[in-house]
């Protein structure tokens, strides 16, 4: 398989006006054999949210990026106590308080092969395109309320991180949104993708990554920024199978 | 990455990369649930103290319906509690709808059955909810206003009920509730607001200055509606408009 990414996030018109940083982080990591994608959206009531979402999207991605062989033979449970301990580990890091640092995690590592990994804590969408149009890879988790949501540095964080693994063949592409880029992507009251996600995969499929990073970015300011005062960010994955190169091909 | 602030990349983005409104989600506004209890006991006349709170009601609701935001987001209930029994005076509608429908007129009469306004609020709130639930409308979370001068009439079982409820929902973070009085400074009645109020805080409007009140409520509201994933939202403080008086002064 062959993979492109692109990906952007853009400090929402909230943040902008009171002069806050984007709490949004993407992290992008890929070798000849495996690529990862992880996207964290820091807790809008910690000051210190950027760099918990920063700090944890480049360690799960390097982690998968590096180990996914290993972590593929892991069972759910190992695998997520080990991804949640890993997080932890690494804000305790931090200078700040890791509680001031709270921040959901979206992540999907693949493999030349198709094999996918993938996790998700907190709100956020991922969306999975495919020849036959868009669906739900894995849809947000709210509290009770539209503002409440999980975090990994909750105590409930176990409860409420979703691991998934499986096989992806063929083209399609992979669509992961903080749930500032879900009040445009994604229709919350039937669960189902907005058609600009199948739009954003063609763009991908088609175009190279730095144009579509760029586009990406562009209708964050000029579009999604209007739909939402929330930090925007989205990362977009395309795999076709590489002809050229069959080792592990679906 | 690409940032906000990267500009490694040469111009915009062709128009062909710009999408159309119409690829885009509809997603509604989410709502901000409000119901406001309104004393309408006989002694609610005095000092013109209903035409306060009307008043000030009216306000909010000019304020919130110029609200880019809170025009969608907030849905109003108006219950009034006067005479025999507590009595929806408006349904849940938004700020600009009650105001182009006109505010319910209430007057003032009769005992203070506010254990029943307290019973029907929930009911009405209840009911709210499902509704967004079964369209799937999000919402924040709700918020009980109980305005008024004087005690429960008939202190009873019920608005010990009440108040336990009223608790257990705003311990559960399911509710936010605000006990408003009013009343002649020296001779106040609160018990009965004060059983209501679950952090056993009762907010005494001097002057009867419902408009600063009603001005702190929306600027709550909008800040409600402002609010993003993961954010607690802090209120100003009520010390502007009120003096807070607690169960044990």
């Amino acid at each position: 398989m062959r993979f492109k990414v692109s990906w952007a996030a853009y400090a929402g018109i909230g943040h902008q006006q009171l002069g806050l940083p984007c709490q949004d982080a993407i992290a992008v990591e890929r070798s000849a054999r495996t690529v990862c994608a992880a996207l964290a959206d820091g807790a809008g009531s910690c000051a210190s949210s950027h760099i918990g979402a920063r700090c944890v999207t480049e360690y799960v991605s390097k982690l998968f990026q590096e180990r996914f062989e290993q972590l593929w033979l892991l069972d759910d449970e190992a695998l997520g106590r080990l991804v949640l301990d890993g997080c932890i580990q690494t804000l305790a890091q931090q200078e700040p308080p890791i509680r001031e640092m709270a921040c959901t995690l979206l992540y999907v590592a693949m493999s030349r092969d198709g094999r996918y990994l993938s996790g998700h804590l907190g709100d956020g969408v991922q969306i999975l395109v495919g020849p036959k149009g868009s669906t739900v890879f894995s849809p947000p988790e709210n509290g009770a309320y539209r503002n409440e949501t999980f975090f990994l540095t909750g105590e409930d964080a176990p409860a409420h991180l979703r691991l998934g693994r499986g096989q992806l063949a063929g083209g399609g592409a992979l669509l992961l949104m903080s749930d500032g880029m879900a009040d445009s992507l994604y229709q919350y009251q039937t669960g189902t993708p907005a058609p600009a996600c199948s739009v954003i995969a063609r763009w991908l499929m088609e175009g190279d990554e730095q144009t579509v990073s760029q586009a990406i970015l562009d209708n964050m300011r000029q579009i999604f920024s209007a739909h939402s005062a929330d930090d925007l960010s989205l990362a977009a994955i395309t795999w076709e199978d590489d002809l050229s190169n069959a080792e592990g091909g679906a | 990455m690409v940032r906000d602030t990267d500009h490694k990349f040469d111009g915009v983005s062709k128009d062909r990369y710009l999408l159309e409104e119409i690829t885009l989600a509809e997603n509604p506004e989410t709502r901000v649930p409000i119901v406001i209890c309104v004393d309408c006991s006989y002694s609610m006349r005095q000092e013109h103290r209903l035409e306060r709170v009307m008043e000030g009601l009216e306000q909010f609701c000019a304020d919130m319906a110029r609200d880019q935001i809170a025009r969608d987001s907030v849905d109003l209930c108006i219950i009034s509690y006067g005479g025999a029994s507590a009595k929806v005076e408006s349904r849940f509608a938004s700020p600009a709808s009650l105001l182009s429908q006109g505010l319910p007129k209430l007057t003032a009469a009769g005992a203070t059955p506010l254990a029943d306004a307290v019973s029907k609020a929930r009911s009405r709130l209840k009911l709210r909810l499902e509704r967004y639930n079964d369209n799937g409308i999000s919402n924040y979370r709700p918020w009980l206003i109980i305005i008024g001068d004087g005690d429960e009439t008939a202190a009873n079982q019920e608005l010990r009920q009440a108040a336990a409820e009223l608790k257990r929902e705003s311990d559960a973070k399911h509710l936010n509730v605000l006990c408003i009085l009013v009343g002649d400074e020296t001779n106040i009645e609160y018990a009965s607001l004060m059983q209501l109020s679950p952090d056993n805080r009762v907010q005494y409007l001097r002057d009867l200055r419902f408009r600063e009140f009603f001005s702190w409520l929306s600027r709550s509201i909008q800040k409600t509606s402002q609010s993003m994933s993961g954010e607690e939202v802090n209120y100003e403080p009520t010390g502007t408009w009120a003096e807070v008086i607690e169960a044990d002064s």
